[in-house]
């Protein structure tokens, strides 16, 4: 570990020239920066980590099934009134153009990432993101240079490979493929993650594709080449969000989208990872519900737990949330990347007033969470000496193919600002490593 | 049982030459409950390779690409309708009990809503429809096909488009599920639009623009949450010399065969 701390610059600098870059889009300005890499990793105990792992299968599987379940015509949940409907319809991520598409094996999320926090009792789910989940690849590349700096580190003790990854990945690929080749779809080099999707081809064998690379020919989906003679594809790792997709069926002004790549894949001629339209099962109010979710569709207790959600939509939570206010994180069911996260006690007296006349008004909006004082990890301070204690929160990567695997490693994320408890990396943070470790 | 003849022709004319047309068209009847659709012929020109599908919603579609250069673009379909009363009879999708992002309410709808009063044994979809009907001028050239209900509504002008998903938004606020829907009636003009609301196991219309029932001589095209749903053409395409205007020529002639 001391190695690998005095290397730090190193690192850094070699993840400088490999182009790990993070994108920031603020007040209308677009800035390219170095995600920042923290050399002390996150240590999981193989043993901790197993715990985690059940937890992750039973609770991606059963998001599955919810998604199936809701796209499909029965929508039984939604009949068994477990999940009320209003929820699911009116959900911004729920795209009804998608009802009735079966897509290949029936799995919606191919690739979730699911973010824990570990407060003193326990891990805590924060989030579950099943439309394009980014970062796998800053670990991945993280842990191929510390190999590289500090080859002893890894001799010494026994640490899981991650680099596994693209192996997972590239093999759930050929599990839903169509038919043809599998390509990984970017919208462009401006994206904040294009180093990810370029790396993550470049790893798994697929071929790295521009929107204007594809083109569906009679319900099927090509890869043009230089010499015309056009390559069938089969699954399309897509690294843009659903809107743009397909401007036949979403936003009809999208120049980033494959027109009728939405025909080809509802006649099962391409597989789209992760589906369009899991937007449903990621949404803030739907969260609510993935515990009773597990419960409903598996019989099981749910194995992870969801950190304390209030629904203002139910008016026992209504009430406890107009008294509690001040000691709850309130969230914007509408806003990602750490956006519209609004702690109460941060607020002053008319300000809170304000936000409960918000929230009265507005009860689909809006979920509040109890805040968990999940642990600190330590971080090197600027000068690479110290550490300091930091916030930190975990994205663990599960891939379902014909099998449901968890990736042993994830992406760490910290906060930069000490007083922060938002880790999202759009809001400036850093990550670490995530070693799951053998005693 | 009355039968009806039909050709509704659209044409799109460029003024510069376009290239990466890809489009769908949702412009084919199809046979329900109480419309049968025979004789059909589809004319897309230039002629080019088209497959056919369903959509999400229940609707026919035709998706095709034309990638080379051309200035006109038209679609044609030709055919004969045989149509009973209308009565849809189908299990009730609840999807349509909810806004979609053309039919949300203001206030303004909200309160006007309340403000009709309907009591339990009205016929609300038709006291809603006129109501409608009422408030509304019709008026060509002050919404377009991207309006949403609640534009409109503040408006108070707009075509059968606008007053469909007014209607639509409305009953769904008073808890009918209405859905949205496009097609013919007889006569020679353009397409027209009405709403479906459900009840009893079935789907009946209104048509708040001509302060109807549908009862008799609706053909239809297609339906949805709202007029995207089921746009009888949607299309992108790109050209080599800048911003391209298009000139747009609807015919719809429906006829009774006696």
């Amino acid at each position: 570990m001391e190695l690998i701390r005095e290397e730090r610059e190193r690192v850094n600098e070699t993840l400088d020239r490999y182009g790990v870059k993070f994108s920031l889009y603020k007040n209308g300005k677009f800035t390219e920066q170095l995600f920042p890499f923290d050399a002390i990793p996150r240590v999981i105990e193989a043993e901790a980590f197993e715990k985690l792992e059940k937890g992750l299968v039973q609770r991606a599987y059963a998001l599955n099934l919810f998604l199936a379940d809701i796209y499909s015509e029965k929508g039984y949940i939604l009949r068994d009134k477990v999940v009320p409907e209003e929820f699911v319809y009116n959900a911004p991520g729920f795209l009804p153009q998608c009802r009735g598409i079966k897509p290949p094996l029936n799995i919606y999320n191919r690739i979730s990432g699911i973010d824990l926090v570990e407060a003193p009792d326990d891990w805590y789910i924060l989030e579950d993101n099943l439309r394009v989940p980014s970062g796998a690849s800053y670990p991945m590349i993280a842990r191929e240079i510390t190999r590289r700096v500090s080859p002893e580190t890894f001799e010494q003790n026994r640490i899981v490979d991650n680099r596994n990854y693209a192996n997972l990945l590239s093999k759930m690929f050929e599990d839903v493929n169509c038919g043809g080749i599998s390509v990984v779809l970017t919208p462009g080099r401006y994206n904040s993650a294009f180093f990810e999707h370029s790396y993550l081809a470049e790893q798994t064998g697929a071929v790295l594709a521009f929107p204007e690379d594809l083109e569906v020919v009679d319900d099927v989906v090509y890869l043009k080449t230089f010499n015309s003679r056009h390559q069938r594809v089969g699954a399309v790792y897509r690294r843009l969000s659903d809107d743009y997709m397909d401007p036949m069926v979403f936003v009809q002004n999208s120049v980033i989208g494959v027109p009728h790549i939405m025909e080809a894949y509802r006649k099962g001629n391409v597989a789209i990872i992760n589906a369009p339209g899991n937007g449903a099962a990621n949404d803030k109010g739907i969260y609510y519900f993935v515990p009773a979710m597990i419960k409903y569709y598996l019989g099981e207790e749910p194995i992870l737990k969801n950190a304390p959600t209030y629904v203002p939509y139910y008016e026992k939570d209504m009430n406890y949330i107009m008294e509690n206010i001040e000691k709850l994180v309130i969230k914007d069911v509408s806003e990602a990347g750490g956006y519209g996260v609004i702690f109460g006690r941060d607020l002053t007296k008319e300000k809170l007033a304000e936000l409960k006349d918000i929230i009265n008004d507005n009860p689909r909006r809006f979920i509040a969470q109890e805040i968990i004082e999940f642990l600190d990890l330590q971080v090197l301070d600027d000068d690479g000496v110290g550490t300091v204690p930091r916030k930190a929160d975990l994205r663990a990567f599960v891939v379902q193919g014909k099998d449901i695997k968890v990736w042993k490693s994830g992406l760490t994320r910290f906060s930069r600002n000490p007083d922060s408890f938002v880790v999202n990396s759009s809001q400036g943070g850093g990550f670490k490593d995530t070693w799951i470790m053998y005693r | 049982m009355k039968t009806y003849e039909f050709e509704f022709t659209t044409e799109f004319l460029f003024d510069k030459p376009i290239i990466n047309h890809n489009f769908i068209l949702k412009c084919m009847p199809k046979n329900n409950g109480c419309q049968r659709i025979f004789d059909e012929k589809l004319t897309i020109l230039p002629s080019c390779r088209y497959s056919y599908g369903e959509d999400s919603f229940g609707n026919i579609t035709v998706s095709a690409s034309l990638p080379h250069e051309h200035s006109a673009f038209s679609f044609s379909v030709k055919g004969k309708a045989c149509l009973g009363r209308y009565k849809i009879l189908e299990y009730l999708d609840t999807i349509y009990l909810y806004p979609s992002p053309k039919t949300k309410l203001s206030p303004e709808m909200e309160s006007f809503l309340e403000g009709l009063k309907l009591d339990e044994t009205a016929d609300i979809p038709w006291a809603v429809s006129e109501a409608v009907a009422d408030y509304m001028t019709y008026e060509k050239g002050v919404t377009d096909a991207e309006t949403t209900a609640e534009e409109a509504f503040a408006l108070k002008k707009g075509v059968c488009q606008d007053y469909a998903q007014i209607t639509a938004a409305l009953l769904r606020k008073a808890g009918i599920p209405a859905r949205y829907a496009a097609g013919f009636i007889e006569g020679d003009g353009e397409t027209h639009a009405w709403v479906e609301y459900y009840k009893d196991g079935a789907w009946y219309g209104v048509d708040p623009t001509n302060r109807k029932t549908t009862d008799y001589g609706y053909i239809k095209l297609g339906h949805g949450r709202d007029a995207s749903d089921c746009s009888v053409e949607r299309g992108c395409f790109a050209s080599n010399m800048g911003f391209v205007n298009q000139e747009t020529n609807i015919s719809v002639k429906v006829s009774e065969i006696l």
